[in-house]
């Protein structure tokens, strides 16, 4: 299969294909390659359905609970300013503010395809979900069971689709609330997110997780191969003995300086 | 469809997003939230939760249908989510149905819309496969193939949003992203092609 013969399909499943584009697709379109590929693609166009819906829904809550902040400027922009139904309430600006670090994280930023390999395999071998604490603070400010409650639970069962479902329809304690969320983000793959909140977190003095965020910060940067800002930030909080990371940092530094020299 | 008049803003919105302008659609999205909340929960007495998640799905069906050009233009935006969310109440929340049996005004009109919710997507078991290939491929790749096949995005808008140098960069992303896919469906020993 030619570049040439591919596009084509795609352009065809796409419906894309100019007066010229449909000529050509006529001469190929029965060859027996070409139409198994067609088949394939379109497959995978289906396929894609469920899994373009579930990302989009992602994204719209996250738009909704401030992490996306929307742009001014669009197709058009009249009124819109007035007509915008403000969403976040006072203790969720910081969720807000959490979304401009996104932004400034390139929004929705992912790593590339061609650096799959040992980035990703050395952050899988650290990565860890942060243990709950939140429900056992709640629990201890004896308030009533609920929404918080449900959505820790699914965070404590590795259900962080269900997760990051509920956390971002909790506003208090804005602070921790954001910090799982962002966990549950990670541990769903969306990166872009959980970056840009944990970026926050740890520019925030006095933030109850600002120095586990540095932790998981470095593994992202790790995961994104970033080799030598993990390497720094790794340097920071093994030389922290206080740091609640230390010893984890010291360890992978390590194995970062042996993927890094080889 | 309504033939009540759509203001220039609406087909301009449409146009964006049909077109892969995500501000338009969070525009769009954040624009219509309220309303649509407080009417579902008044009308059909929905939970706020519930509406919530019935206004994300209308807005996911606008947006299919606006990409796939099944959207005239004749309606306005807002009239055309109402619709879709009232269908969507009566396809999916059985509990609510009972306030659809003495719709007046205006809810009458947005019987219309029932065309404009698909059926459920109905996987054949080829198509499972991929979708779980698709899941297990890695972020960024199943990323890059939903941003086409999905959101059909432009190669130039996912240069863009990947940050690629080159239309040539995209495309041989996408032909290596596709190549692992396959060889994930030829490792598990379930799809041969």
């Amino acid at each position: 299969m030619n570049t040439r013969d591919s596009i084509l399909i795609d352009k065809f499943l796409r419906k894309e294909l100019t007066a010229r584009e449909a000529h050509d697709w006529e001469k190929i379109k029965k060859r027996p390659e070409v139409i198994k590929e067609l088949a394939f693609r379109r497959d995978l166009m289906l396929a894609a359905i469920p899994e373009g819906r579930i990302s989009l829904k992602k994204e719209l809550r996250a738009l909704e609970a401030g992490l996306i902040i929307p742009e001014e400027d669009t197709a058009t922009n009249a009124g819109r300013s007035s007509k915008l139904r403000p969403l976040w309430s006072r203790p969720q600006r910081w969720a807000a503010v959490a979304g401009l670090g996104l932004l400034l994280a390139i929004g929705w930023y992912v790593s590339r395809p061609d650096d799959v390999s040992a980035g990703q395999k050395l952050y899988a071998k650290a990565w860890k979900a942060y243990p709950n604490e939140l429900t056992l603070r709640v629990r201890g400010a004896k308030r009533p069971r609920g929404l918080i409650d449900d959505a820790m639970l699914a965070y404590d069962n590795g259900e962080y689709h269900e997760a990051v479902g509920m956390l971002i329809r909790i506003a208090e304690p804005a602070d921790t609330i954001a910090f799982y969320r962002a966990n549950a983000y990670l541990a769903e793959g969306e990166i872009g997110v959980a970056k840009g909140t944990f970026e926050i977190i740890f520019q925030t003095p006095g933030h109850p997780y600002r120095q586990v965020a540095e932790w998981y910060l470095a593994l992202i940067d790790i995961r994104e191969n970033a080799w030598e800002s993990a390497k720094t930030r790794l340097n920071a909080i093994g030389n922290s003995p206080a740091h609640p990371f230390a010893s984890q940092a010291q360890e992978l530094l390590g194995r970062l300086s042996k993927e890094m020299e080889g | 469809m309504s033939n009540a008049s759509n203001s220039l803003q609406d087909v301009q919105l449409l146009k964006a997003i049909a077109s892969g302008d995500r501000t338009a659609l969070h525009q769009v999205y954040l624009q219509h939230r309220g309303s649509f909340l407080g009417w579902a929960c008044n009308r059909y007495s929905c939970t706020e939760e519930d509406a919530a998640d019935l206004y994300q799905d209308a807005v996911i069906v606008l947006y299919e249908n606006a990409l796939a050009g099944k959207i005239d233009g004749k309606s306005k935006l807002r009239t055309y989510l109402f619709g879709v969310g009232r269908n969507l109440i009566l396809k999916n929340y059985e509990h609510y149905k009972r306030f659809a049996d003495n719709e007046v005004g205006e809810a009458l009109d947005l019987r219309e819309y029932a065309d404009a919710v698909d059926q459920p997507i109905m996987l054949n078991e080829r198509q499972k496969m991929l979708q779980t290939a698709l899941r297990e491929l890695g972020e960024a790749c199943r990323r890059l193939l939903i941003r086409f096949y999905y959101d059909r995005h432009s190669t130039e808008a996912i240069m863009a949003e990947f940050g690629y140098k080159t239309k040539d960069v995209v495309k041989s992303q996408k032909a290596r992203c596709m190549r692992g896919l396959r060889n994930m469906l030829q490792d598990k020993g379930e799809f041969l092609m």
